[in-house]
């Protein structure tokens, strides 16, 4: 496995380029959606229930196959606002993680804008960190690309081992992918935590 | 463009062929003009205006009443037929193409051509937007029940999978689990799927060819004809290599109904195989030509017509059976659509009901959803308790491994723990369903278990917290982590699909299966979609009702 790797590397990062991508894009998309939807849960009964019901079905919705439905059931002369869509994979990935994310972003901005009115920074503040957390999550299941043939990180991971004749190599090659994910998130996840501290003892202190 | 070695060659060949094809030619010309000239005659005679003016349902007085044919030919189908634009319009080339000019000249109308994809060409016929079909479509035995397919056939396939040199298949028994490209409507697509292979399906053969070269498929389906071209270019050949054949496809022009224009065609058909226009033709586009040479000999000899000229059944190919046979129900079916589009005005196909394997793989489907869900539901809370039991135990022997295990399992993506899973599994056992079933359940319920294990742990140690030295049972962690554990529950629900990526036959794998071969794409995910939300929604509802009962 150790002389696939000089090979194996350069391809697996330009991968993780994709990923970031589609984490970057899904939570730009989704947050636009999810925007007038927090916007409509606060408002008043007559937009809180339709606004309610399509977050119940936004996080009811399974991801994968909210991809697949979108990679075949949309047309493919299909242009939102005139954009014509180049490559139909991707999109569907991003769409589908951009699902995910307007559901999350609904909930945690729902908590945010109530802490707000109520002036409660600190719960308020939070919504920062947490979106932090969905950008984690979205990169994480960004791998599900694979399955549409996206060459983003894992997709690249599971071809060359395909081209590995021993399994024992497979079996290195993904858990070594395995703990740099691992690594990365944590320390992710960790920086989040950090931040989060960081806030919420920040709007202590600057609280009168 | 410079002239290659092998263009002398060809037209030497060529010249040889026009020199033996014309005296032999003009034996079976002898006896199939006639018969095509008095079809020819009569259908001129009808096509008079008086019955012109009512739109008669004879296709072949149709057309010459209107003094246009319309064919149905592919647009992106390198030797066959490709559509390229030009200054003065598109502009058409390929042995279809050439053809479909040949049956014009014939007939002595205006050609239209018009494109179609595998999706598409019998819709359109049916539908009447077009005369004939001449475009890369197999002779089935299920397409044969639908349309008039002309005979003899005009080409003949093989369906070829061609892969990556590095990767070891040497018979069917080696697809099992692997991902192969495949373009939509491709006829063999059943069989390797019963194979257990996983299909990733593409619009078009050129986008697969493309995805190929760029390293997105290492396995790839399609004729023989259609990667000859591509095996005569030597960095293909250094990287990619034949593996297997799957099966011999005749190929056939079609009618939407046993009508004068298919007999006629019928005749004709036999004809060029005689004189040797099929063979020129697909000489000049370099196309594979052993079946189109045995034909000729064939058709060459008196006894293959009949009386009448008309070709003798005894001397025509029948259609491969694809083991696409229609399900006892599928007239019911396919009149309930009819009354379901004529009442509400939306077009509804249910392909998974109207062949007895696509219902198997339907019913197959939806059974290993139901038991991957449950299962992966189960290991779930299996696993959260596990780990939950083991972060909260008092010996550092336990809680440290875990920690670690649970903390590799909770930033690893589900998709590489499924693959790595499967990487172990291997070293042990062949593939089958089963084990990749089983597999499945343990990484989903691994993956989420650890997350909810994580949140008993965190509730443990809350507890502590709040009353030191009081009791932190394990029962009242979990009750304290209530919420987290039914949402990895439903957690897991969402994504036991992901299951598919290693080759389990559950729902989404078998409604690709049958897209691939039956080309309906809308109807079927939007059913998939549904069916998977509405699991989902069952156990968030279900969660619910265990949570209040559990916070009670």
């Amino acid at each position: 496995m150790i002389e696939a790797l000089p090979a194996f590397l350069p391809r697996f990062f330009t991968g993780l380029v994709v990923n970031i991508e589609i984490a970057v894009l899904s939570l730009l998309i989704g947050t636009a959606v999810a925007a007038p939807l927090v916007a409509m849960l606060v408002s008043g009964r007559l937009l809180a229930v339709p606004a309610s019901i399509v977050v119940a079905v936004l996080r009811a919705a399974p991801t994968f196959v909210v991809m697949f439905f979108l990679l075949n059931a949309l047309p493919r002369d299909f242009a939102p606002f005139g954009l014509q869509i180049a490559d139909w994979g991707l999109t569907a990935v991003i769409l589908s993680q951009a699902v995910y994310v307007a559901a999350y972003v609904s909930d945690n901005g729902l908590v945010a804008l109530r802490a707000l009115r109520g002036r409660d920074y600190a719960n308020a503040v939070l919504f920062l960190p947490n979106l932090a957390r969905a950008f984690c999550v979205v990169l994480m299941s960004s791998g599900v690309a694979a399955a549409v043939g996206t060459p983003e990180a894992i997709f690249i991971t599971i071809r060359e081992a395909e081209r590995m004749p021993d399994l024992g190599d497979r079996a290195a090659l993904f858990l070594m992918v395995m703990v740099f994910f691992a690594i990365v998130l944590h320390s992710a996840f960790a920086l989040i935590n950090m931040l989060r501290f960081r806030l919420v003892r920040w709007l202590q202190q600057a609280a009168p | 463009m410079p002239m290659r070695v092998a263009d002398p060659l060809r037209w030497l060949v060529l010249l040889l062929l026009w020199v033996v094809a014309i005296p032999t030619a003009s034996r079976a010309t002898e006896a199939t003009s006639p018969a095509i000239a008095a079809l020819m005659a009569e259908a001129r005679r009808d096509a008079t205006g008086a019955t012109c003016e009512r739109l008669t349902e004879d296709a072949l007085a149709r057309v010459l009443c209107r003094g246009r044919i319309r064919i149905g030919v592919r647009t992106n189908y390198a030797g066959f037929s490709v559509q390229t634009p030009g200054a003065a319009g598109p502009r058409w080339d390929g042995y279809e193409i050439d053809l479909a000019r040949a049956v014009a000249a014939t007939l002595g109308v205006e050609l239209d051509l018009v494109g179609v994809t595998p999706a598409t060409r019998i819709a359109m016929l049916l539908e009447g937007r077009v005369d004939l079909v001449m475009a890369t479509m197999g002779h089935t035995s299920l397409r044969d029940t639908q349309v008039r397919f002309i005979r003899p056939h005009y080409f003949s396939s093989r369906t070829v999978i061609i892969g990556d040199r590095r990767i070891r298949v040497e018979d069917e028994d080696d697809l099992a689990g692997r991902t192969i490209c495949v373009t939509l409507g491709n006829a063999d697509t059943a069989r390797i799927a019963g194979d257990g292979a996983r299909l990733l399906i593409f619009d078009s053969p050129q986008q697969m060819l493309d995805a190929l070269r760029m390293d997105i498929c290492t396995l790839a389906m399609q004729d023989d004809s259609f990667f000859a071209p591509s095996f005569r270019d030597s960095h293909f050949q250094l990287r990619f290599e034949p593996k297997l054949v799957i099966s011999t496809l005749p190929w056939g022009m079609a009618t939407a109904r046993p009508d004068r224009l298919a007999l006629l065609l019928d005749r004709l058909a036999a004809a060029w195989h005689a004189d040797g226009t099929f063979l020129a033709a697909a000489t000049r586009h370099s196309l594979v030509t052993a079946f189109l040479e045995e034909q000729r000999l064939r058709w060459q000899a008196p006894g293959c017509l009949d009386a009448s000229g008309g070709p003798a059944p005894a001397c025509l190919d029948a259609p491969t059976d694809t083991g696409l046979q229609p399900t006892s129900f599928a007239e019911d079916v396919v009149a309930f659509e009819r009354w379901f589009s004529d009442t509400f005005g939306v077009a509804l196909t249910l392909p998974m009901l109207k062949s007895q394997i696509a219902f198997d793989f339907f019913l197959r489907g939806v059974g290993i959803s139901l038991l991957l869900v449950v299962g992966s539901l189960v290991a779930t809370l299996v696993f959260a308790v596990g780990f939950g039991a083991a972060l909260c135990a008092s010996s550092a022997l336990w809680r440290v491994p875990t920690q670690l295990l649970t903390g590799l399992l909770q930033c690893s993506p589900l998709v590489l723990l499924l693959f790595f899973g499967y990487a172990m599994v291997s070293t042990v056992t062949p593939y089958s369903p089963r084990i990749a079933l089983g597999l499945s359940i343990v990484m989903i319920g691994l993956y989420n278990g650890s997350h909810a294990g994580r949140a008993i742990a965190d509730a443990h140690g809350a507890l502590r917290a709040a009353s030191p030295g009081a009791d932190a049972s394990l029962l009242l962690s979990m009750r304290g982590a209530s919420v987290q554990i039914m949402s990895f529950l439903v957690n897991a629900t969402k994504g036991s699909s992901v299951a598919s990526m290693i080759g389990v036959p559950e729902l989404l794998n078998a409604l690709t299966d049958i897209t691939s071969f039956t080309s309906e794409r809308i109807m079927t995910y939007s059913f998939l979609l549904v069916f998977y939300s509405a699991l989902v929604l069952l156990v968030v509802w279900v969660t619910r009702i265990l949570q209040r009962r559990v916070l009670r």
